[in-house]
């Protein structure tokens, strides 16, 4: 590793560059602080008026927000069968199927 | 034939290169010049984020069920991904291929998948899937020490090129590049076409206003003449060869002729340009460096350019020679590679090695009017020997000269079960989530091939049937498409949850809703989505549908037309009518506006009224919203009940009582809700007034109590007229309602702002005269049937409109409701199905 890339590397974390390790837990932290924020409207409501004051910060939270969102749905999304269609329950059935069959 | 297109070069990088830019005009050329064949183009999942603007691009040439979509687990790129993921995406991308049961499958990249998801096999699992592959060079193998100095890299490159070799056909963009692909991969002359190539119809002799110069040239540096070169900075482009060169051309030529670069340029680049610039003599200001730019600005350059020099090392074709051709401008370049055949003019040629030889080339166009001259007009005829129509028929008849019989004909449930028992999950992954993401995605790739789906949101009646008019609105319009679905097509109310991505079919309600009996057994499990489902955003739960904003995107990325219905925007402008509190004000109108920038991402929205549908299109070109010209802004009517006017209506013995009192005093009725954008303080104010001019008059308010209206209430009830003149009815029946309209003398409706005004309807079937706030939804539904008072909030000008319209009452020259037109549910219904693009059934 060159001197080059652990400053580049240190740099990325402390901005909190695109797909460093601390933007990406940022990002699921504001996810769950939105979805518990968003479960008490006054707090909503202060916080709104809050970042009102300053726009580009509101502006980059959405932002993260939308990607953490997009992050989340796609990504890490699946955790149980139920949430599954019918159609794919019977697809993730057969595939544990041919799986037993192979280990056999 | 059947010919199925892989575009996943518009899903990577590449779009943004020559590689991009060259599939989007073959394949355009191609569909533009079928004539007898099927052409389905299919797009890798894994890269979604491109997918809806391809669909967009293809619009207009291509159905929309002709563009699919296959799914995997990812990553599978070879730097992120592991070898089974990119096998098993392999598997899919096969196995999907295959149900296609294509004659050909067209590929328009295979050199990508290194960073990106990019998925791309030949005959890996399948023989007898028949595949061309266009073929643009082999640059990396024959500069090997510039692109193949990492081993992972130069492994990877290698497998490429044995996947390229299996290739059934090789469609290669120039004849330099053919003899390439012949010669280095010792292929079967019979086996390479030349399909040759074009450029972007954009590129041609365009006039340029001053101002735009002007600023072009101000906004890059350029002062006045100029030599050109448009490229990406690698070493192969032999940039430095051409600083080296012009820095040798004679001064008067370098005063009067700047050397400009288009392309990439960033910081270390444009640093060592610079430096060797400094090294060769040449001031600052002689060498400009630009990044990427516009195609309008590189259009105004090539235009503007007094010539342009290729000095490139090697080339797949060398589309920047032929894009300044097209705008006539005199053009020289390397002998190498593809160059001469673009160039087309021997004495345009130089030995790109030697910038002695650049230099005099350069020199001889600028200093020889009739070699100037001559190059201008060579341009102007090589440019006709390109053309995106004769590489398509190129195509179709190389292909229908390679086609061969598919050995096997496997149907989906086959392939699909051959998939499902070659799929590979490693035992590590098998506790994770990795089966349930295969198993989704092995779905969505081969969908059911059912009935198709209409489904319906109805998540906020779900979560909480609140009796409004939008839940009204959802109940009737529900009711009327599951009574009689559009043709093809199955209705499905469906529901989110906040939190929860995707939706759910609603079982438990839609039986309910029908009046069956529910089964227990019933389950709201996931919806199964196919292409040419389309969804309908009937029911507004804000907060709901803005978490949900991905799940639309990937409906539509599938194939899915999403659509949302707006009932109103009020909170926009008048947040004031919700909340006193000026911090909650502002959070109604931004959660209010999220929505409706989220709306904006789909592919439409239906609006109760022109009114409505005004304000939206208003509020987008408010707030510079960029939506896709495809987005659809339309408008359908709400409907109403229809209630026989003449039926027998039974109610009790008081409310009888009440209805003989007031049916000899002229009588006029307020209905909705208490709120204070309904204005029924400001009607108070007014008819207080003529009850002091002894106007004997009464009132009839209908409504529950709303919010924000505690004075109204109290003024109501404490009010010395109350009982007498002035009656508040609450939480009446609708068949009590329906008998006070019946003997009304007319209808006030006096809302500030409403999404449609449904009152005005009712009003119409019973016709009974309407009073209304002038105000333009008002006007859009009731016409010239109703009687119009100025939009303001001072009571004495709305009673004396009042007193005019008993005037005109009492002479019988009062506008009459009966011509109001409206709409029955089930018409309403049948508007929403057809801006929906679907049909309705006849029955």
């Amino acid at each position: 590793m060159t001197i080059g890339s652990i400053k580049a590397n240190v740099k990325a974390w402390l901005t909190f560059a695109p797909t460093s390790r601390p933007r990406k837990m940022l990002r699921k932290y504001l996810f769950t602080l939105e979805k518990s924020i968003h479960k008490h409207p006054k707090v909503e409501a202060t916080i709104y008026s809050i970042l009102n004051n300053f726009p580009k910060i509101k502006e980059r939270l959405l932002n993260v927000r939308e990607n953490s969102l997009h992050t989340h749905s796609y990504q890490n999304r699946f955790h149980s069968i139920h949430q599954l269609s019918k159609e794919s329950q019977k697809i993730h059935h057969l595939l544990i199927e041919a799986m037993k069959q192979k280990e056999h | 034939m059947r010919i199925v297109i892989d575009m996943q070069s518009l899903q990577t990088g590449s779009r943004l290169r020559g590689i991009g830019q060259y599939s989007i005009n073959l394949v355009k050329a191609l569909i533009n010049n079928n004539t007898e064949h099927e052409i389905i183009i299919v797009l890798n999942g894994l890269l979604s984020k491109e997918i809806i603007a391809i669909r967009q691009t293809f619009s207009s040439l291509l159905p929309d069920k002709s563009i699919k979509i296959w799914y995997a687990d990812g990553p599978t790129n070879d730097s992120l991904g592991t070898p089974d993921k990119q096998k098993n995406a392999q598997l899919i991308r096969e196995s999907f291929l295959k149900d296609l049961q294509p004659d050909f499958v067209l590929l328009t990249t295979l050199f990508e998948g290194y960073h990106e998801d990019c998925i791309i096999s030949i005959h890996e699992y399948y023989q007898d899937i028949p595949t061309a592959t266009i073929f643009y060079d082999l640059i990396p193998l024959l500069f090997q020490d510039t692109y193949l100095q990492d081993p992972k890299i130069k492994t990877w490159y290698h497998k490429k090129v044995k996947t390229l070799k299996k290739s059934d056909l090789l469609l290669a963009i120039s004849n330099a590049a053919r003899d390439e692909a012949i010669t280095l991969l010792e292929l079967n002359p019979d086996k390479v076409v030349n399909i040759s190539a074009d450029t972007n119809d954009l590129y041609r002799p365009i006039d340029i206003p001053i101002a735009a110069k002007q600023h072009l040239y101000s906004t890059h540096g350029i002062k006045d003449n100029f030599i050109l070169y448009t490229s990406s900075p690698d070493a192969r482009k032999n940039h430095v060869k051409l600083i080296e060169a012009y820095a040798k051309l004679p001064q008067h030529i370098i005063e009067k002729y700047q050397l400009v670069f288009i392309g990439g340029m960033h910081h270390t680049i444009q640093y060592k340009f610079r430096d060797i610039a400094k090294k060769c003599g040449l001031y600052d200001d002689r060498l400009i460096l630009t990044n990427r730019i516009s195609d309008d600005a590189m259009l105004m350059l090539y235009n503007l350019a007094t010539l342009f020099v290729f000095p490139s090392l090697h080339e797949g074709f060398g589309l920047p020679a032929l894009e300044a051709m097209r705008c006539h401008t005199p053009v020289i370049g390397s002998n190498v590679s593809s160059l001469p055949e673009v160039i087309g003019y021997d004495e345009a040629l130089f030995d790109p090695e030697d910038s002695t030889s650049i230099a005099a080339k350069i020199e001889e166009v600028l200093t020889d009017k009739v070699f100037y001259n001559t190059l201008t007009e060579h341009a102007k005829k090589q440019k006709l020997k390109f053309n995106w129509d004769t590489s398509a028929r190129i195509v179709f008849e190389s292909l229908a000269t390679h086609m061969y019989k598919p050995h096997s004909s496997l149907n989906t449930e086959m392939i699909k079960k051959q998939l499902i028992q070659s799929i590979h999950i490693p035992d590590t992954e098998q506790e994770s989530n990795e089966v349930l993401k295969y198993a989704y995605a092995i779905n969505k790739t081969f969908p059911n091939k059912k009935k198709k789906q209409l489904f319906i949101d109805v998540s906020e009646l779900i979560l909480k049937d609140a009796k409004t008019g939008i839940q009204r609105v959802v109940r009737n319009v529900l009711h009327e498409l599951l009574l009689s679905p559009p043709k093809g097509y199955n209705v499905e109310a469906v529901y989110a949850n906040y939190g929860e991505y995707g939706y759910k079919y609603a079982r438990k309600f839609q039986t309910k809703f029908l009046g069956n009996s529910i089964d227990e057994e019933i389950d709201d499990e996931m919806i199964e989505i196919a292409p040419n489902d389309v969804f309908l955003g009937l029911d507004m739960s804000h907060d709901i549908q803005i978490f949900q904003q991905q799940y639309y995107n990937e409906l539509r990325e599938y194939g899915i037309k999403v659509f949302f219905i707006i009932y109103d925007l009020l909170p926009v402008k008048n947040p004031q009518w919700w909340t006193e509190s000026k911090i909650k004000q502002t959070v109604v109108k931004e959660k209010f506006e999220e929505w409706l920038e989220m709306l904006t991402t789909n592919d439409g929205v239906i609006c109760i009224s022109d009114a409505v549908a005004n304000e939206f299109s208003d509020w987008i070109e408010e707030k510079s919203i960029e939506i896709d010209s495809s987005f659809q802004i339309s408008t359908s009517h709400i409907g109403a009940d229809l209630l026989a006017k003449n039926n027998h209506i039974e109610i009790s013995t008081k409310e009888n009582i009440f209805i003989e009192q007031t049916k000899n005093t002229l009588s006029f009725l307020v209905v909705g809700t208490l709120e204070p954008r309904k204005a029924h303080a400001h009607i108070l104010s007014a008819f207080e007034l003529l009850w002091k001019q002894d106007i004997d008059v009464n009132l009839i308010i209908v409504g529950k109590v709303g919010w924000l209206t505690q004075a109204l209430v109290t003024s109501i009830q404490e009010h010395p007229k109350l009982d007498k003149n002035l009656f508040w009815l609450q939480k009446i029946s609708d068949n009590y309602l329906n008998e006070l309209y019946k003997n009304a003398t007319a209808l006030m409706i006096g809302s500030y702002a409403e999404g449609f005004g449904l009152p005005l309807i009712e009003a119409a079937q019973y016709e009974i005269p309407v009073i209304a706030r002038d105000i333009p939804v008002f006007h859009e539904i009731a016409k010239e049937f109703a009687f119009y008072f100025p939009n303001t909030s001072e009571p004495k000008i709305l009673a004396d409109s009042i007193k005019e319209w008993m005037t005109l009452y009492s002479q019988d020259k009062h506008p009459k409701s009966s011509n109001i037109p409206w709409l029955t549910w089930k018409e309403c219904a049948s508007q929403i199905v057809q801006l929906l693009h679907l049909e309705q059934n006849k029955s």
